[in-house]
């Protein structure tokens, strides 16, 4: 057993933090193909959807999206998780792993129209993601240590396909 | 592309504050530099949400270009006694001479380097506290020296709305 440090050391908690700042890094655009329904398993009913195309563009990031999977799993309280990886080719050539863990979260009868890939208000429902980025390029080395956020809402293109759309923002 | 770029709102949910063991340094590994921290004791405080941390583990990595990749579980107990489960992934960067100050857990003022992480719930459905299965929430970190020289961490939290 290792020692527990001393009993009496006092523990500080600030009432009132600064707020957390973001800065907003870019925003994506994407469209799936139809989605590979693995169906009802131990861990949930799960779905892989795989990305058709896809832009980004941002005050210091933009480009497109060269290939991209997301293992989507609903689970027993009918929101979604999303597990997602690609890769991004920047517009100056870069080439960088994005990968995502998210939420998507609504009311049971939203989940049940998001499902069918109806359209439905944005408002409706919760989709956030925690991004993280991995390049060797040295021009975007600077991503390689940023932590962000993204505001997602989906989307359902003119063609009847299915998409997202993000927002994404750097923590500062 | 549409063009809307409202800035993210986030809500304070709760500060962190945990005071790690000694840490098992397994070393050298073919990921990076592996060491394991466990947390002695903790508490959570916020508007709605405190309590007590049960238990917690991070398994954190130093990566090559320096930088330290926190993965921690821990379970919290609510002041109403509901069980949490809290997953979170971190980043904690800056020059490398600071990353190896807080190596030697030494104490480093936390405007000199970048500790922020990305952070998820699970709780039992029905619970009060079930709205945090379907919230996302990041984390502005701070180490710091506790009196005695134990290592802390304290995260303030906030929920992306």
């Amino acid at each position: 057993m290792i020692p527990l440090p001393k009993e009496s050391e006092g523990i500080v908690v600030a009432e009132r933090p600064a707020p957390i700042e973001t800065e907003f890094l870019t925003h994506f655009v994407i469209e799936a193909m139809p989605g590979i329904e693995i169906g009802k398993t131990p861990s949930g009913w799960r779905r892989v959807d795989r990305i058709l195309r896809g832009r980004f563009e941002g005050p210091r990031l933009s480009g497109e999206i060269v290939t991209g999977t997301d293992p989507v799993l609903v689970m027993r309280d009918d929101t979604a998780r999303l597990d997602v990886r690609m890769v991004l080719r920047t517009d100056d050539g870069a080439l960088v792993q994005m990968t995502y863990d998210g939420i998507v979260a609504g009311s049971r009868e939203v989940m049940k129209r998001i499902g069918r890939r109806e359209e439905v208000s944005a408002r409706d429902y919760y989709l956030r993601t925690a991004v993280a980025f991995e390049t060797g390029d040295k021009r975007y080395t600077w991503l390689n240590t940023v932590m962000s956020v993204a505001t997602g809402r989906l989307l359902v293109f003119p063609n009847g396909a299915f998409g997202d759309h993000y927002n994404i923002y750097q923590i500062l | 592309m549409d063009d809307k770029q409202d800035p993210l709102r986030t809500e304070f949910l709760f500060t962190l504050d945990m005071e790690a063991m000694d840490g098992l340094e397994i070393g050298k590994t073919p990921r990076g530099w592996r060491r394991i921290d466990r947390i002695a004791r903790g508490s959570f405080k916020g508007p709605n949400l405190s309590g007590s941390v049960i238990t917690a583990t991070d398994h954190l990595l130093v990566l090559r270009d320096d930088s330290v990749r926190p993965d921690v579980r821990l379970v919290l107990r609510t002041d109403d006694g509901e069980l949490i489960q809290i997953m979170y992934q971190g980043i904690v960067a800056g020059p490398t001479e600071v990353l190896k100050r807080l190596g030697r857990r030494e104490s480093v003022p936390g405007d000199q380097y970048y500790m922020r992480s990305a952070v998820f719930f699970e709780t039992a459905i029905g619970n009060n506290c079930a709205w945090l299965n379907s919230t996302l929430a990041v984390g502005r970190g701070v180490v710091r020296i506790l009196d005695g020289g134990a290592f802390g961490v304290t995260y303030y939290l906030f929920r992306v709305l």
